[in-house]
């Protein structure tokens, strides 16, 4: 599957683009044929298991590794070139800076490289995050360094944020916080690339989303599609039991259980179907449990990519 | 200039406890000098060898072990100063590309919009400039504290400066081998290795070849040689002891930076 930007050279370069883009180390490909657009202002989700490529594609993007076949650009420049990443903020997986730095010193020492930051923006995320820029990162926790590493991926007011896997080691508050924070930027018109294990974030931030697994593609979709696409599951209590055959044949109709109160259904896509099935019976309650869309994640974690 | 002044910055708190201990040695090699100028048996030994086995002591050219230049060429240039001042310069070297590198701090630095070649080179001219410094130190230490022991006679400013100017270039040429090891590679361990194989082959080799009396061109090849063959402190400035190691040191800097510049990260 592809996410290539529609027909027609687009006007504006894309913040993200990568074609055929393909990195192996030995023989493992870690990522393989990837086609990616993301578009200005979008928070764009990546998501996919441990080892799908998440982290090498970014640094494929950065220029900090060359693709082994295919290209990538940001804003329609490689990552190798200084300017292209003049733009960009980027938060790794894993903050490693010099652990005698603190906070100060790094945004001193980033804010000159990039030629300049937001001083006001910055102080008020020290603020937000309840962060000493004077105490050595060495001495810091693990949440307090990933906050430094959240100060300075937004301090400059990039436009494209690259955030590999943010909220890990942050505690449920800390997440709050940076989800709004994430928000803030992409209202301002920031273009947002969450990359991701976890369904819960992705899904409270973005609007597209790309599952990658094993290096592929395996679907590149917006949320609410991939919501509609998800099998919903449907408890029925009803007053008499539900007469048999009723469900079975309903379009999108995956699998009916019958138990003491009624009937369990499992349903792909509209639900309207069983909705006016069931508005012939006395129907109690209506009980859907379960993660819709988790289901699904871990159905395209699991399965044979297409 | 960022990463250069931010590397001089990282690294100025431990170059001053370097610059302390090349006070230590130079205060330590002056102390003993009196017991030294006072005994001429020693001296006698030395001079009834021969010539190519003076040549390895850097007595060649009838300089006495017992003069001021005799004794501070074998005591300190041509020993524990040279070596530690090599050793900076080789540990600093292989940590400019190498050891953050392998550190994992290189990566979030290159999410800047710097180019790979601009840090290299930047601190590259960082240690340069931390190294000076250190034998800066190391030579004002020496100019105050030497005439207490007479240890400055016979030498003039242009002998200590060519001293000090060999001794720099020769320990450059080093850094640039480690930068260029650790920059090639993406670890420091290769930065290390080649250039303590060239520090202690070169001065091995620089004693052996001397003692065997080896052709004249074959002991050229050697660095070291360049450095250690006349006594700078008697003899002054020697243009061979300072610029080849100079531009030599600019090959493996290049060859770092090229490969740098295009290779993955780790
Ligand atoms: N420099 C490297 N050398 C060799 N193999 C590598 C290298 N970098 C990554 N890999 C391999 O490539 C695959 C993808 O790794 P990557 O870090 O991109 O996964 P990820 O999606 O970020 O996983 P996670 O969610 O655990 O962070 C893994 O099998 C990994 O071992
Ligand atoms: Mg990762």
């Amino acid at each position: 599957m592809t996410a290539a930007a529609a027909p027609g050279a687009p006007a504006m370069p894309l913040p993200i683009e990568a074609r055929g883009l393909t990195k192996s180390f030995g023989r493992l490909t870690a990522v393989d044929s990837l086609d990616l657009a993301v578009h200005p202002g979008e928070v764009f989700g990546f998501l996919g298991p441990n080892g799908a490529g998440k982290t090498t594609t970014i640094r494929l993007l950065l220029g900090f590794i060359n693709p082994s076949a295919g290209t990538c650009t940001l804003f329609g420049r490689s990552g190798w070139e200084p300017g292209a990443r003049r733009r960009v903020g980027y938060l790794p997986a894993e903050l490693a800076i010099d652990r005698r730095y603190t906070a100060s010193d790094v945004i001193e020492f980033f804010g000159e490289l990039r030629g300049g930051y937001d001083r006001q923006f910055t102080r008020d995320l020290l603020d937000r995050f309840a962060l000493d820029p004077s105490r050595p990162l060495g001495d810091l926790s693990t949440g307090n360094r990933r906050k430094v590493g959240i100060v300075q991926a937004f301090m400059h007011r990039p436009d494209l944020l690259i955030l590999d896997e943010p909220t890990s080691g942050l505690d449920p508050l800390l997440q709050q916080e940076f989800h709004r924070l994430v928000r803030e930027e992409a209202s301002r018109g920031a273009t947002v690339f969450l990359s991701s294990h976890v369904l819960p974030e992705v899904e409270a931030l973005a609007s597209r989303v790309a599952i990658l697994r094993k290096g592929r593609l395996v679907t590149v979709a917006s949320i609410a599609e991939l919501r509609r696409r998800a099998r919903q599951r449907i408890d029925l209590f009803t007053a008499t039991p539900p007469p048999r055959g009723l469900f079975e044949t309903l379009p999108g109709v995956r699998q009916v259980t019958y138990h003491d109160g009624g009937v369990q259904l499992l349903v792909e896509g509209s639900v309207d179907p069983v909705v006016k099935a069931a508005a012939g019976l006395t129907v109690e309650r209506i009980h859907t449990p379960g993660q819709d869309l988790e289901d699904l994640f871990l159905e395209y974690y699991q399965e044979a990519a297409p | 200039m960022t990463i250069f002044r931010r590397t001089f910055r990282d690294r100025r708190r431990a170059l001053l406890w370097w610059t302390l201990g090349l006070v230590v040695i130079n205060v330590v090699t002056l102390v003993f000098y009196p017991t030294v100028r006072n005994s001429q048996s020693f001296d006698e030994l030395v001079q009834q060898m021969p010539e190519p086995l003076r040549a390895t002591f850097g007595m060649a050219g009838g300089v006495s072990l017992s003069s001021a230049p005799g004794y501070l060429w074998v005591r300190l240039f041509s020993s524990l100063l040279t070596a530690l001042l090599v050793v900076y310069a080789i540990v600093g070297g292989a940590s400019l590309v190498g050891g953050s590198e392998e550190d994992g701090t290189l990566e979030l630095i290159l999410a800047n919009p710097i180019s790979r070649a601009s840090l290299a080179a930047q601190r590259v001219l960082a240690l340069a400039a931390l190294l000076a410094l250190l034998v800066l130190g190391s030579a004002l230490s020496l100019l105050l504290l030497a005439p207490p022991f007479s240890a400055l006679d016979g030498i003039d400013g242009a002998g200590l400066a060519a001293a000090f100017a060999g001794l720099y270039t020769l320990a450059l040429l080093h850094a640039a081998v480690a930068f260029a090891g650790g920059a090639i590679s993406g670890r420091r361990g290769p930065g290390f290795a080649a250039a303590t194989v060239l520090a202690a082959g070169g001065f091995l080799a620089q004693g052996l070849l001397t003692a065997a009396d080896a052709p004249g061109w074959v002991r050229n090849l050697n660095p070291w040689h360049w450095y250690l063959h006349t006594n700078l402190l008697a003899f002054g400035p020697s243009v061979s002891a300072v610029l080849p190691a100079l531009l030599l040191a600019v090959v493996p800097v290049a060859a770092g930076v090229a490969s740098f510049r295009r290779r993955d990260l780790r």
